[in-house]
């Protein structure tokens, strides 16, 4: 049996009368030729990438109290999050500081961090090591919505199938860290829910 | 106006077409090692960017792996779909038939004559739609929900009664409402169709501390085609075939959805009456009495909470549907003119409550569930006479179910569900499943399901006993059900194309069927019905971040009646669908649907001629905030497409809309509260 279910001279029939319908048809054509060109040239995204490309993105509008020569970007939590940041931003400069990453950093070195990245499941956790940040001048990332209602800074959470941020402002002014308003524009703004705030 | 001949440049087209097509091919394959490149963008570009991601991770975590699309609230928007059924049928497998009463859906080549998709279960939030009379799923105009206010909806293929219960057979699809993070908003949506039809909808989203929620309320008006000709009533007494102006719907619906921390509370009504042009039933032609109204709504609160054992859900329910169906009989003018209304309607009330819960590397999910029905009222009765027919129902029904994802094995998981489920009307039924899932690496996956599921016999196939038609079941109806094996496999051929081939063979029985009674002339239902059907699918998806997706699918089916071995009606053995959008420029997005159904046999035993339909959709992107417009064209091509009838109907099949139209405004005001 032919592929399309009809025999080829019907087949040929039918595009005979699409092509009757003149303006259509030419629609037609231009739609699909259109919506196959920009394969060309088109971005490779995956959630990791975007996630990764933010955290970029974020160290170059974030402007830290003491700023010096590397850019320490550590990880915290399981899952294949840290490996996409060693890959895709080990090496790389943000405005002329150069990004180390640094993977399941121990106690002492947390204080080094000047991003955190923070992907743990556990809100107890979470907390824990937001405790153990407070009021050092540390951007801390998550990717749940709940991460910056709890003390974190920026949270990337997946909107459908965008990946948008919220962005608490208390936490971000307690670390004395200054975003730019570019990105504020952006993102949407919460408050401390969990305690009174400063 | 007619357009300059341009006939003798259309090779020239045809080939540029061509050179353009294989050029981006070979680009393709060349680009699918490339590095990612979103470290390139902007962060106003990251806000907008799509993310495509292999695996499919459920928002419903009674999930067992299967074969599953997700529908994004942007691809209902882009391809300027209007009901459940045309989304759905946008997927490979589906396709619905509409009888300008109600819209009916296909899954897999099974579309059994006279069902109200029953076999397939509809969730709003995980809320089950199906009503308790007939086990209605909406899709067509009738549908409870406005489109505009899903974030995405989840359909899952092959039976999931494991987890979910009765009429969870060919599948599960689960309407995910759009949740408000953002801010304080209204939204004003209006549109217009082809045959004086128009919508409006106004919606609030409301956020302050920890309270959200969204409200709205839509109204839906259509004329319907003003002349239709049905050719089996081409008589002088039927107006010749012609129907004159009795295709109107209209709708109204209303949805609410308030968030204060663990708590929820949703809700929605709605209801449709639509003028039935058709004469089904055996009614008058032509008589603008001739009628279906449906009306439903629920109110749900739910209880959620993260505690150490594991996520805990409960929920608690009360739901309300009415049917009512008016209908001219006899003569044109009393007293010969007799008009009968059939009610059905129920209110039921019901609780659930599961836990998930993470054990190392293995998960396991456990709930049980128990509902009510307070009274299912049927009621038959001729306008001004009393009741000839009134039966009142108070069924029950009960279940425990678990599931446990096991991961002994790297790269293999193991799930194992079962549902043990308990109604008054009948007794037991057990619904296994078993599925394994090998993951060689991490953009290949290889799935094997057996599933059974079933479906319970309804109030309405158990005791709708008319004396004029129908009577009531000789024995005791016992459920349908369903075995099914799948093998199922997906490569990510390149992070943003992945293909999918997917295999199964179903097999029905104990199907419900209505049968004569040659003791006295009347019809009941049995359980005598077994179909079978073996399928094979194939599926290319691209999504690139750019906006650009394309979606093209192959299915085949071959059905058949196991004990009359003849193919099944309403079963067209291909389905060939091609979708795709694009970014046209900063703020416009083109979206092009083509859809190809090969011929089927009716009901009566007539063929319905195959189809090919393209649609074609304008729409602006989020780019301009406050605004957004779109202009769509329905079966641009203006091809005849008719739909094969049920056995209500005289006619074998019926013709269905040629080229129309939409436009639609939409407007979103903010209201910022003071952030900073």
């Amino acid at each position: 049996m032919h592929p399309l279910g009809v025999r080829p001279s019907r087949l040929a029939a039918k595009i005979a009368t699409w092509t009757r319908v003149n303006r259509f048809y030419w629609l037609w054509v231009l739609l699909t030729a259109s919506l196959l060109g920009p394969f060309m040239n088109a971005q490779d995204l995956d959630e990791r990438a975007i996630r990764v490309a933010y955290v970029f993105n974020l160290t170059k509008y974030v402007e830290w109290p003491r700023a010096g020569n590397q850019l320490v970007v550590c990880f915290v939590g399981d899952g294949p999050m840290g490996e996409a940041l060693e890959k895709m931003l080990a090496g790389k400069t943000s405005d002329s500081r150069l990004i180390r990453v640094v993977l399941s950093p121990n106690e002492e070195s947390l204080d080094q961090c000047d991003v955190i990245y923070v992907a743990i499941s556990s809100s107890k956790k979470v907390k824990e090591t937001l405790d153990h940040l407070r009021n050092k001048s540390v951007l801390t990332v998550g990717d749940t919505e709940s991460f910056p209602k709890s003390g974190g800074m920026i949270g990337l959470v997946r909107v459908g199938q965008q990946v948008q941020m919220i962005v608490n402002l208390d936490a971000v002014e307690r670390a004395r860290l200054k975003i730019s308003s570019r990105v504020l524009n952006l993102a949407t703004i919460v408050h401390d829910v969990s305690e009174a705030r400063n | 106006m007619r357009l300059p001949h341009l006939g003798k440049y259309r090779r020239l087209i045809y080939v540029a077409e061509l050179v353009a097509c294989l050029s981006s091919a070979s680009t393709l394959s060349a680009q699918s090692q490339s590095d990612p490149g979103a470290m390139s963008l902007s962060i106003e570009e990251l806000t907008h960017a799509k993310v495509f991601s292999a695996s499919k991770h459920l928002e419903d975590s009674r999930q067992a792996p299967s074969s599953v699309s997700t529908i994004t609230a942007e691809d209902i928007r882009r391809y300027g779909w209007r009901t459940l059924g045309d989304a759905l049928s946008s997927l490979r497998g589906f396709y619905t038939s509409y009888d300008r009463d109600y819209t009916y859906l296909g899954v897999r080549g099974i579309l059994r004559p006279g069902d109200y998709n029953s076999r397939v279960l509809l969730l709003v939030n995980g809320h089950r739609m199906n009503d308790n009379v007939f086990d209605d799923a909406f899709i067509g105009t009738e549908g409870e929900l406005d489109l505009d206010l899903i974030d995405h909806i989840e359909i899952v293929r092959g039976p999931s009664s494991s987890l979910f219960g009765t009429n969870a057979v060919f599948g599960v699809i689960n309407v995910i409402t759009r949740h408000n993070i953002s801010d304080t908003s209204i939204e004003l949506s209006g549109d217009t169709t082809s045959f004086l039809g128009r919508t409006g909808r106004l919606s609030s989203s409301v956020q302050k501390g920890k309270l959200s929620g969204i409200f709205s309320g839509s109204l839906y008006r259509s004329a319907g085609q003003p002349r239709l000709f049905f050719p089996e009533f081409a008589t002088p007494e039927t107006n010749n075939g012609w129907a004159d102006d009795v295709d109107g719907d209209r709708s109204a619906h209303a949805f609410g959805d308030l968030q204060y921390g663990n708590f929820r509370v949703q809700g929605l009504y709605s209801t449709r009456a639509k003028i039935i042009p058709t004469g089904s039933f055996g009614a008058n032609f032509n008589d603008p009495t001739n009628r279906s109204t449906d009306s439903r709504a629920y109110v749900e609160l739910s209880y959620h909470r993260a505690v150490s054992l594991g996520d805990f859900n409960i929920r608690g329910y009360y739901d309300w549907y009415g049917f009512l169906g008016i209908a001219a009989f006899g003569g044109l003018t009393p007293p010969n003119r007799l008009v009968g209304e059939t009610f059905g309607g129920a209110h039921w009330v019901g609780t659930e409550a599961s836990l998930d819960r993470q054990i190392g590397r293995h998960r396991i999910i456990v709930g049980a569930d128990y509902e009510h029905s307070i009274r299912i009222l049927q009621e038959n009765i001729w306008v001004g006479q009393p009741p000839y027919f009134d039966d009142r129902r108070q069924p029950s029904r009960a279940a425990v179910y678990g599931e446990g994802e096991l991961n002994f094995i790297p790269k293999l998981s193991i799930r194992l569900g079962s549902r043990l489920d308990w109604f008054s009307l009948y007794g037991i039924s057990l619904s296994p499943r078993i599925a394994f899932v090998y993951s060689p690496d991490p953009r290949t996956s290889v799935k094997y399901i057996y599933g059974r599921a079933f479906r319970a016999p309804n109030v309405y196939e158990n005791y709708y006993a008319d004396g004029i038609v129908v009577e009531a079941p000789t024995k005791l109806l016992m459920p349908e059900t369903m075995g099914s094996n799948e093998v199922i496999l997906e490569r990510g051929l390149s992070s943003w194309l992945q293909a999918t081939v997917d295999v199964s063979y179903n097999h029905l029985q104990d199907l419900i069927d209505q049968v004569p009674d040659p003791a006295t002339g009347l019809s009941h239902f049995v359980n005598d019905g077994r179909d079978r059907g073996q399928n094979l699918e194939v599926e290319l998806e691209a999504r690139r971040a750019s906006g650009l997706a394309v979606r093209a699918s192959l299915s085949m089916a071959d059905t058949s009646d196991s004990i009359l071995l003849t193919n099944l009606d309403n079963s067209p053995r291909k389905l060939i669908k091609i979708n795709g959008t694009i970014p046209l420029s900063r703020f416009f997005f083109g979206a092009l649907e083509s859809r190809y159904i090969s011929a089927q046999t009716s009901y009566q035993g007539t063929r319905v001629q195959d189809a090919f339909l393209a649609n074609a959709t304008l729409s602006t992107g989020r780019a301009l905030r406050d605004w957004e417009f779109s202009a769509s064209c329905y079966n641009a091509f203006n091809n005849a497409k008719f739909d094969p009838a049920g056995p209500n109907l005289e006619e074998p099949e019926i013709r269905q809309d040629g080229r129309t139209y939409l436009f639609k405004l939409s407007r979103t005001l903010s209201f910022e509260h003071a952030a900073k």
